[in-house]
């Protein structure tokens, strides 16, 4: 009889007999039967039949999918939030004069550090080790952009805050600080795009140009519905909207067409009976033009600007759904990867 | 015919968190479909692992430096440092690690580490009945690849060498478990041209600078044609 009772983690060993050491010991094996799942929940979007590269290994997958949940597209779509509002609040400010100039850059600084804050705690959540968060500022290392963004993110919800607390104190901010919003709110709505597009994942990787000005778009789109509902008649808020909205169009169509120019475009468009990727995509594409029809309207008014700014938001967090969800079908589709690759080897 | 799945043998199916080395087994047919060849299968085995690569999609990826390169030259992640953000997993151009859901880290092929610190060889290559699996300085496996090719090809056989050089492949610097196969890449799930995703960061940034530009120029824009309308 064994004085060291079976741990129970499915492993059976015995520790009168065998010792634990080495790398593998100290991982927490609590289901060995699921280690790793090949494909959780999904069906690979595989082209059609007459594809260029007929073997694969039995359509399993061969770079694996980004484990995140939905917190991160989440975390894309509020910081993107924040970083626009930060950029603008710093914008404003620097021209802002007297107190009532300075009523929309208090709110925006608002928005800015609760965005942030939310941003942080969505990925703070998202982490396998969750109390380890704070070893994302253990190194400086330019090569990785999350790391880069642990840093950017850091920087701006400082800035932020201060910001926020010299409007609190009906202070003037001081230029640099508005300088520093701007610039680390900017970087804030952006990085995230080069963060998707540095993996192997075929559809982020070949859209990895076009996707960083998308997301810098979809951050003032979201950041103009927003106040076309809680400020829908300050002068800023229709000229900032439609810009967006329409930068938000055109940078959207750089994306597909990048897809498309690489031959990843599968999961934007598949064939018939759809995927939840391309319904997504779809879905933010009608809803973001329906959002600028509403923004250029005529017609002012209370009613209005509220659905422009509903169909904004809904399209902005919709694409930034569609974009995680086609990089998930994309990676689970192996010629995605093998196609353009035995492509560009071909002379 | 036969329904050819390979979960006769390979029933992990991939490289993960728990399988650090995992055979693909791939029964590719030898004859075109419908033909009167009667239907003849080759069975293809490759015993897969962490490459090791050169330049590692994985640790230039990893944002709390828990992946490093250690003195043997292997790629190892330290327990101790990952948080489980995951980013490691989708930046392998070769799918091998990936993050345990219970235990919350990334985990790969440690090359043993701990049996390199006391001068062992990995286990994998211990156990390897045939010696397919070999291990050794780079330098010498190379001569030993290069004679091995070079004597199977004399007999007629349609073999490569995969990763083996930085000139071979250029997108990882070459890797440090290399592989001499008798079929293409893709058979064995291995990408052809793999490419380390931090090589084309740099007009990625560009294009993220040139977005940050434009927030600032719409934003900018927006407060001019505001002031002029008060």
């Amino acid at each position: 009889m064994s004085e060291h009772p079976d741990p129970g983690d499915g492993r059976h060993i015995d520790r009168a007999l065998g010792d634990l050491h080495g790398e593998a010991a100290g991982i927490d094996v609590r289901d060995p039967d699921t280690a790793w799942p090949i494909a959780p929940g999904i069906t690979p979007a595989i082209g059609a039949p007459t594809d260029a590269a007929p073997t694969t290994y039995y359509d399993l997958p061969v770079v694996k999918i980004a484990p995140w949940k939905a917190y991160i597209p989440t975390y894309f779509a509020i910081g993107g939030l924040a970083g626009a509002a930060a950029s603008l609040a710093g914008v404003l400010e620097l021209g802002a004069r007297t107190r009532s100039t300075r009523a929309l850059p208090h709110t925006l600084h608002a928005i800015a550090t609760l965005g942030e804050a939310a941003g942080a705690a969505l990925l703070i959540a998202d982490l396998g080790r969750p109390t380890r968060f704070h070893h994302m500022l253990r190194v400086f290392r330019p090569t990785s952009p999350m790391n880069l963004g642990t840093w950017i993110l850091s920087a701006a919800s400082a800035t932020s805050a201060l910001g926020w607390l010299a409007a609190l104190r009906g202070r003037r901010s001081p230029p640099v600080l508005s300088v520093a919003g701007i610039v680390s709110g900017a970087l804030l709505s952006t990085y995230t795009g080069v963060l998707i597009g540095n993996t192997a994942v075929p559809l982020w990787h070949a859209t990895r140009r076009a996707v960083p000005p998308w997301f810098a778009a979809l951050s003032v789109a979201s950041l103009g519905s927003t106040l076309e509902l809680i400020a829908p008649a300050h002068p800023v808020t229709r000229v900032y909207s439609i810009a967006g909205k329409t930068a938000q169009l055109a940078t959207g169509l750089a994306v597909a067409s990048a897809a498309r120019t690489a031959g990843v475009d599968g999961p934007l468009r598949p064939p018939r009976g759809g995927s939840r990727s391309s319904a997504l995509w779809r879905t933010a594409t009608l809803l973001g033009a329906a959002g600028l029809v509403a923004s250029l309207w005529p017609t002012r008014g209370r009613r209005a600007s509220l659905l422009a700014g509903a169909l904004g938001l809904a399209s902005t967090v919709l694409g930034r759904f569609a974009i995680t969800e086609a990089g998930r079908a994309s990676a689970a589709d192996p010629r995605a990867t093998f196609t353009p690759q035995r492509a560009a080897a071909r002379p | 015919g036969f329904h050819l799945t390979g979960m006769s043998y390979d029933n992990t199916a991939a490289l993960g968190a728990s399988t650090w080395r995992h055979v693909t087994f791939a029964e590719r047919p030898l004859d075109p479909e419908g033909s009167a060849g009667g239907g003849r299968i080759a069975w293809k085995m490759m015993s897969d692992v962490c490459k090791h690569c050169e330049r590692a999609g994985c640790l230039e990826a990893c944002p709390t430096g828990a992946i490093l390169r250690t003195e043997h030259g292997s790629i190892y992640i330290q327990p101790d440092v990952c948080n489980g953000c995951g980013y490691c997993v989708p930046a392998c151009p070769f799918g091998v690690v990936a993050r345990r859901d219970d235990d919350g880290r990334a985990f790969k092929c440690t090359l043993c580490y701990d049996r390199l610190q006391g001068q062992l060889e990995p286990a994998c290559a211990k156990a390897c009945p045939t010696d397919s699996i070999q291990f050794g300085p780079l330098d010498e496996l190379r001569a030993r690849a290069a004679d091995r090719l070079a004597s199977l090809a004399a007999k007629g056989q349609r073999v490569r060498l995969y990763g083996e050089s930085a000139a071979a492949q250029p997108g990882t610097g070459g890797l440090h478990a290399f592989f001499l196969l008798d079929d293409d890449p893709e058979v064995y799930n291995l990408p052809p041209a793999p490419v380390v995703p931090t090589i084309g960061a740099g007009s990625s940034w560009l294009a993220a600078a040139a977005g940050a530009l434009g927030m600032a120029a719409i934003a900018l824009g927006s407060a001019l044609v505001a002031r002029r309308s008060r």
